[in-house]
């Protein structure tokens, strides 16, 4: 860092700009972020006050690509024309076979992402991110304008994953070659064809297209580790074919799970509201998160930070129970978070300890608003809410089993403990990533003790 | 053979083989360059930097704080210049074929 005096008085845009920075990763903003500020500063207007939209998105994506390794980039580039290709054929299966079922404003999202793909296909490279761009602006629009159209919108797992895929292929900036051209084509149509002659006996709407959907993506995060092999055969690599399924997972993790009461599993309505789709989502987003950050040696979490998170969260938890509903879960869940900041043996940061109170609180109640027919209050059933928002444990239970696995932390037992009483008892309504996700452990453990010996 | 510069990474080289510029000069250069066509923002540049500095084809000269500003003076490489150079000769070969072309084509 450069060894200088700072001006006594910091201008209200330079504030900004310096808070704009937290936006890197630490290690880089102590080499570069006072370059930067002075650069930003050189060329603001003058009497500017206030950071322009074009600047905060300039910077926002810098940072976002400083945090990710050189090697996850690769691997969202490379996985790039497999998320076009589910993208088109998952739209092109929904408007084709669902649409019909249940109107919908889908169309708008469908239209422009079948669009984004035939350009990838047939037009100039440059055409590619902007019609990608459209289609994310139209599926936003679809969930946004279904009550003015006076239509509903569809399904939060169609949007979430949409989006989430295409993201993904917005990544990737290198031109596609003719190839992978005709094979996003092929796939698309292959996807689709799938989605349509898989069909799982179950009655209703939403399971049996999750069902549908979910296996098929799942089945190309997984076609994607047949890649890894392929090029490990090779004496290549596997390493950024191996991630780029794990990016592909992320999205995935919205298609599922297979709903325990509609398939009249053997469980208690409240063992079923631990395993709704929330639960589903919660429980695969750590699962890949988990992986991504093993394989992507990450910095670990500050054990100071991670102790803060679990208090703040039973905090934020029990501020949200003690408003709505006591059920004997709410004592168990926050005894478990105590005892496994305890079992850490660190005192936690207070203002993460804060800032995360106030997030699990806000979030329990966005859960509760969404699962209760986004009414705001006065819920017919405060208990299964109340059990459904303790899934949001799950995310500091797992960043406890990643950073003390390693570390042999006794704080792992509590946190395994408690993750596993949670998503066990449903195993059977397990979604298909999931599911997907089990195997490929299950195959890298065996692969490891056959290699051990 | 090297890929081929995006147009934004060889106005950066190009603005910093007159002499070293720092971050703001090097954006009022590239747009002098390219008539205000190319807007560089802080982020696009140093994203550029880092990824030119890695490959070694830029380097830092000097820094130095000017109004309580701190301001890194950046220069090309012996590297930097050469594949400058091929990249000019690359695109002088294309200019010239695609004048040639045009002239057979006005004359016939």
């Amino acid at each position: 860092m450069a060894d200088y005096a700072c001006p006594p008085m910091m201008s209200p845009l330079e504030r900004r700009y310096r808070l704009l920075l937290k936006a890197y990763p630490a290690e880089y903003r102590a080499v570069r972020g006072d370059e930067i500020v002075a650069t930003l500063l050189d060329n603001a207007r003058p009497g500017q006050r206030v950071p322009s939209p074009a600047d905060v998105a300039d910077i926002l994506g810098h940072a976002l690509r400083r945090r990710f390794s050189p090697d996850l980039q690769e691997a969202a580039g490379l996985a790039a024309p497999w998320a076009l290709a589910l993208i088109a054929g998952v739209a092109g299966f929904v408007w084709w076979r669902v649409e019909p079922m249940i109107t919908t404003t889908g169309p708008i999202a469908y239209a422009a992402w079948l669009l984004a793909a035939a350009g990838a296909v047939l037009l100039p490279s440059a055409a590619r991110r902007p019609l990608i761009g459209l289609a994310l602006a139209a599926t936003l629009a679809a969930a946004l304008t279904a009550p003015i159209m006076g239509v509903q919108r569809p399904p939060i797992w169609v949007i979430m994953s949409l989006l989430g895929l295409g993201c993904i292929a917005l990544t990737r900036r290198a031109a596609f070659d003719t190839e992978s051209r005709l094979n996003i084509a092929a796939a698309s149509v292959a996807v689709t064809l799938t989605c349509h002659l898989f069909s799982p006996r179950v009655d209703g709407y939403y399971q049996p297209v999750i069902a549908r959907i979910g296996a098929v993506v799942a089945i190309g995060v997984l076609a994607t580790a047949v890649v890894a092999f392929h090029r490990k055969r090779q004496g290549r690599s596997p390493r950024s074919a191996l991630l780029a399924g794990l990016v592909l997972a992320l999205p995935a993790t919205w298609l599922g799970p297979i709903d325990a009461i509609e398939w009249q599993f053997p469980v208690d309505s409240l063992t079923a509201a631990r395993f709704g789709r929330l639960a589903h989502v919660i429980v695969a987003t750590c699962a890949v998160v988990c992986l991504l950050a093993l394989m992507n040696h990450s910095r670990p979490l500050l054990k100071a930070r991670l102790s803060a998170i679990l208090v703040g969260g039973a905090l934020g938890f029990a501020a949200f129970a003690g408003a709505v509903a006591w059920p004997r879960h709410v004592t168990v869940t926050i005894v478990v978070l105590a005892l496994t900041a305890l079992l850490l043996g660190t005192r936690p940061r207070i203002p993460t300890l804060l800032i995360t109170a106030a997030l699990t609180l806000l979030a329990c109640w966005l859960i509760g608003v969404y699962s209760n027919d986004w009414t705001a209050i006065g819920w017919s059933d405060p208990s299964r809410t109340v059990v459904l928002a303790s899934m949001l444990t799950i995310a500091p239970c797992s960043l406890t089993v990643l950073i003390g696995l390693p570390q042999r932390s006794a704080a792992i037992i509590p946190s395994s403990i408690w993750i596993s009483y949670l998503v066990l008892p449903a195993l059977l309504a397990w979604g298909p990533l999931l599911w997907a996700l089990a195997v490929g452990a299950i195959i890298a453990a065996g692969h490891k003790l056959l290699a051990s010996r | 053979m090297t890929q081929p510069l995006q147009e934004p990474t060889f106005l950066i080289m190009t603005a910093l083989a007159g002499s070293p510029m720092h971050g703001y000069g090097v954006i009022q250069e590239v747009a002098a360059l390219s008539d205000g066509r190319v807007k560089l923002r802080p982020g696009t540049l140093y994203g550029a930097l880092d990824r030119l500095s890695e490959q070694g084809l830029v380097e830092v000269q000097h820094e130095e704080v000017v109004d309580g500003r701190l301001r890194r003076y950046y220069e090309l490489t012996k590297d930097g210049e050469r594949l400058l150079e091929a990249e000019v000769a690359r695109l002088a070969r294309n200019a010239q074929a695609a004048r040639t072309r045009l002239k057979t084509r006005q004359a016939t």
